[in-house]
């Protein structure tokens, strides 16, 4: 079996009297692109910092590569290529010299004239003071500086973070093209159609625990589709019950509209609708952000 | 190593030029001041024993101004470990803490140097930075020294108090440096060993003068400071000391370093005590 990029197992992180992370455990797998779900402190960033033992947990175990973080930090970090969420940079460099500096601390893995075609396509001014660069561009140098290792895994905390469309863009197509290589890639968002363009499979994490885990397909398939019915003449209520995956929103007066949740297969509800005359049908697949919202709706209504 | 050493030490280049040059333009400037104080012997004299001891003490006490240790000891060794340590204290405590603070240490840390090679490439460019500029200070000396005949002094000895000076910022650096990583916040230990500087200023200047502070005295490091007495001889046990505590405070600093999480806005240990259970983590 191949062994995991990602494993973690029981992690807890407390700060001070906060839980920030409590028993999370997590498995990527190597060459996937995962997305990290989660509102802002949820704990994305702190599961993150933990993998690279920026910050120490209180219990459980981690492996990066088959790396444990806190005995071979240095190790892991070589092998990762990291862009913070918090994004902090050294004003008085300038990308230029920002990236060269971080490349002699890495150790020159990819090649200079990469990086300078990167930051052609990310429309990066190199030469330019990054005190005096936009929220953007900055987050441009950070992303650059990510991809100076040539590394098999990337932890990218929220990586399209103050970038227009355009950019979020071809952000999301260098990520990809990164994860064609074979490049695991860890990332956290809380954009979720970015994260459904790209992820594999996506975790959502909520009050530091991973509350679910899946691919991004099944997720989305596995949500309740919504139906809504036009007849050409009024039906009955009951023609319906029938069926155990269905739940009705909303009937009109007139009982010719109907709004119906559906829950797995269409099957048995096209065969029903087949036995009237259908004016019209309107099939809404719902998206990641949903699925997402309807997790955290569940979550606090159980709570 | 290198790599931080060298970043961090072309950073305090202007620092280096700016404090080495003025106070080596200072330096230079006191030899002619005091071949003019010949002229008026008799008047500055009096006007000495107008002062009261307690102002005196802060210059140094009874030293003998018209003597060459006395005059550099009145005119810049007694107050200068004050002036250049809140310039110490200020690079120590943004040296790493503060770098944690901005969060721009994430991003250093994040890639494969160890938490050591940050710190001593760090430390170790400070240290270099303060000795540059005792050496351009240095040289301002030593060339107003080539240009009088008024003292009857070595260039050789006039390194000696630059000795004692050197080695009482470097405990103030490192104990500026450990409380940084002890306190919650940069500002926090810079306003704490601000306050120890100043307070050991007072405490050694007053101990000449007043017999109940001598207790206190000994655990004042300013009191291991020799001032311009060094040029006619160093103290080794006072250097010994000296380095002693400089070595353990930063070796604490560094182990306390390498042992707790990295510090992000928002999670200095204070803050968290203030936070209400259950609030989310940043």
């Amino acid at each position: 079996m191949t062994e995991a990029a990602i494993l973690l197992n029981k992690i807890h992180k407390y700060y001070g009297k906060v839980h920030a992370l409590r028993g999370l455990n997590l498995e990527v797998q190597p060459g996937e692109v995962f997305g990290f779900l989660g509102p802002n402190g949820a704990g994305k960033t702190t599961t993150i910092r933990c993998m690279l033992d920026l910050i120490r947990p209180n219990q459980g175990s981690i492996m990066v590569l088959g790396i444990d973080p806190q005995k071979s930090p240095q190790l892991v970090k070589a092998q990762v290529g990291y862009l913070p969420g918090d994004l902090s940079l050294e004003g008085d460099f300038t990308p230029r010299k920002l990236l060269k500096y971080l490349r002699r601390l890495r150790g020159d893995k990819r090649s200079w004239e990469d990086l300078l075609e990167l930051a052609e396509r990310l429309e990066l001014s190199m030469d330019q003071k990054i005190e005096t660069l936009s929220q953007g561009n900055r987050q441009k140098v950070g992303l650059l500086q990510s991809f100076i290792g040539q590394v098999p895994l990337m932890m990218l905390d929220e990586p399209t973070l103050g970038l227009d469309p355009l950019m979020k863009q071809e952000v999301l197509n260098i990520i990809r093209e990164e994860a064609n290589r074979g490049t695991t890639i860890f990332f956290s968002s809380h954009i979720l159609s970015e994260v459904q363009k790209i992820a594999d499979r996506v975790g959502i994490i909520r009050k530091g625990a991973l509350v679910e885990i899946a691919q991004t397909d099944d997720l989305i398939n596995r949500a309740l589709t919504r139906a809504v019915v036009q007849f050409a003449e009024p039906v009955p209520e009951s023609s319906f019950e029938h069926l155990g995956n269905i739940n009705i929103l909303r009937i009109n007066d007139d009982r010719r509209s109907f709004t119906l949740e559906v829950a797995g297969e269409m099957d048995g509800l096209i065969k029903t609708l087949a036995q009237y005359p259908v004016r019209d049908l309107a099939i809404h697949r719902p998206s990641l952000e949903e699925v997402f919202l309807k997790y955290y709706k569940d979550e606090e209504g159980q709570a | 190593m290198w790599a931080i050493f060298h970043r961090k030490f072309l950073k305090n280049g202007l620092m280096i030029l700016g404090w080495g040059l003025g106070l080596a333009l200072l330096g230079y400037f006191l030899f002619d001041i005091y071949e003019s104080l010949f002229g008026m012997n008799v008047d500055l004299q009096q006007m000495m024993q107008a002062f009261p001891d307690e102002m005196l003490a802060f210059f140094g006490g009874d030293v003998d101004i018209f003597e060459p240790e006395g005059f550099l000891h009145l005119e810049f060794f007694s107050y200068i470990p004050v002036i250049l340590g809140l310039v110490v204290v200020s690079g120590a405590t943004n040296l790493i803490v503060k770098k944690e603070e901005e969060g721009s240490l994430e991003l250093v840390l994040a890639q494969p140097v160890s938490r050591t090679t940050v710190f001593w490439g760090k430390t170790l460019a400070l240290i270099m930075t303060l000795i540059l500029i005792l050496a351009i200070t240095w040289g301002g000396f030593a060339m107003g020294l080539a240009g009088t005949d008024s003292f009857e002094l070595e260039q050789g000895q006039l390194i000696r108090p630059f000795i004692s000076l050197f080695l009482v910022l470097l405990v103030f650096l490192s104990l500026a440096l450990m409380l940084s990583m002890i306190l919650p916040t940069s500002s926090s230990a810079s306003l704490v060993t601000n306050f120890l500087l100043i307070a050991s200023f007072f405490i050694t200047s007053l101990a000449q003068i007043d017999d109940r502070l001598a207790s206190f005295n000994r655990y004042s490091p300013l009191h291991y400071y020799q001032g311009g007495n060094a040029l006619s001889g160093l103290n080794t046990d006072y250097l010994l000391l000296l380095i002693g505590a400089s070595l353990v405070l930063m070796f604490v600093a560094w182990l306390l370093f390498e042992k707790r999480d990295l510090r992000f806005s928002g999670t200095g240990w204070l803050r968290l005590v203030l936070k209400r259970d259950g609030e989310e983590p940043v």
